[in-house]
């Protein structure tokens, strides 16, 4: 019997460990979905405790769906790594973002000084994509596609049609997207892998 | 300048036959790119029976390439299990022993 052992194919395999069941795509569709809710509602002080809401849904699901059926992993150095090199440049592009924001506000020069939803939708669409680049996700650059389209397209619509908040509609179904492409993930994960008996 | 990296028909390789059986080279693969794994992890990705795994962690345990962590989880146990610095020199000269061979 031939056996089949590929060093590249092994660490591909770790890293989908992190993404293959969908529960990410789902805490990233909750909170950008969540975000456009919130607003539309008026109750802007509730996007804070989105994150929670997100890591809460991705930590149950983890623990009930995903270990049972395929167990867990304390991630290597070199993994810790890349999540913690993630949020710091995701802080740091964050306030850069944000002190050019405020720098430009009063100037009017730049475009995307005049339009601060779209530089939102840049900085949370480059997020996005990050999360791709470290978990080896390809899906997750089109969902940074899809999020910054939506926000930076939704607010330039926005300033032509004055009947609905196209800048609303356009994020709640960016997050309606990713959220049902999670949900596709999610259920075929479960269907591919049952849960498995630590019996003999 | 010459090619370290040219084929070496003298070379006189000696095997660990720990590390050269492939399911145990696979659980060393998979451990060396994790801090630590729990059996359920192994069991899914290999698509071993437990019974089996077993069997193999036993030997790599023997020989001290992995450490075995029980604890418990609520009334359920937990083992985690992970590569000591003895197995990953194991899979290191392995690797680099088996591209000096073939290359």
């Amino acid at each position: 019997m031939n056996e089949s052992i590929n060093l590249k194919e092994i660490k591909r395999k770790v890293y989908l460990f992190y993404s293959e069941d969908g529960l990410a795509d789902l805490a990233v569709g909750l909170m950008i979905c969540g975000f456009g809710i919130f607003l539309l509602l008026g109750i802007p002080a509730l996007v804070g405790v989105l994150g929670v809401f997100a890591y809460l849904v991705w930590y149950l699901g983890k623990e009930y769906l995903v270990v049972p059926r395929v167990g867990k992993i304390q991630p290597d150095q070199e993994m810790k790594k890349h999540f913690v090199g993630f949020f710091i440049n995701m802080c740091v592009i964050g306030l850069g973002v944000f002190v050019f924001y405020l720098v430009n506000r009063n100037s009017g020069g730049s475009f995307l000084s005049q339009h601060p939803l779209m530089l939102f939708g840049l900085v949370i669409g480059l997020a996005i994509s990050s999360l791709g680049l470290i978990l080896k996700t390809n899906r997750f650059y089109l969902y940074g596609l899809l999020v910054f389209a939506a926000m930076g397209g939704g607010e330039v619509m926005g300033t032509t049609i004055t009947s609905v908040d196209p800048f609303l509609v356009s994020v709640i179904s960016a997050g309606g997207i990713i959220l049902v492409a999670g949900l596709i993930v999610l259920v075929r994960f479960l269907n591919k892998y049952a849960v498995v008996s630590l019996e003999g | 300048m010459a090619d370290q990296r040219q084929p070496n028909p003298n070379i006189d390789l000696e095997i660990d036959r720990l590390v050269h059986e492939p399911v145990r080279l696979k659980i060393l693969a998979y451990l060396s790119e994790v801090e630590s794994a729990d059996f359920v992890f192994l069991v899914s990705r290999l698509g071993l029976t437990m019974g089996n795994l077993s069997a193999h962690i036993s030997k790599l345990q023997e020989a001290e390439y992995i450490k075995i962590d029980k604890s418990f989880k609520g009334n359920r146990p937990h083992t985690m299990i992970s590569l000591t610095a003895h197995g990953a020199e194991a899979f290191a000269r392995y690797r680099e022993g088996m591209l000096q061979l073939l290359q």
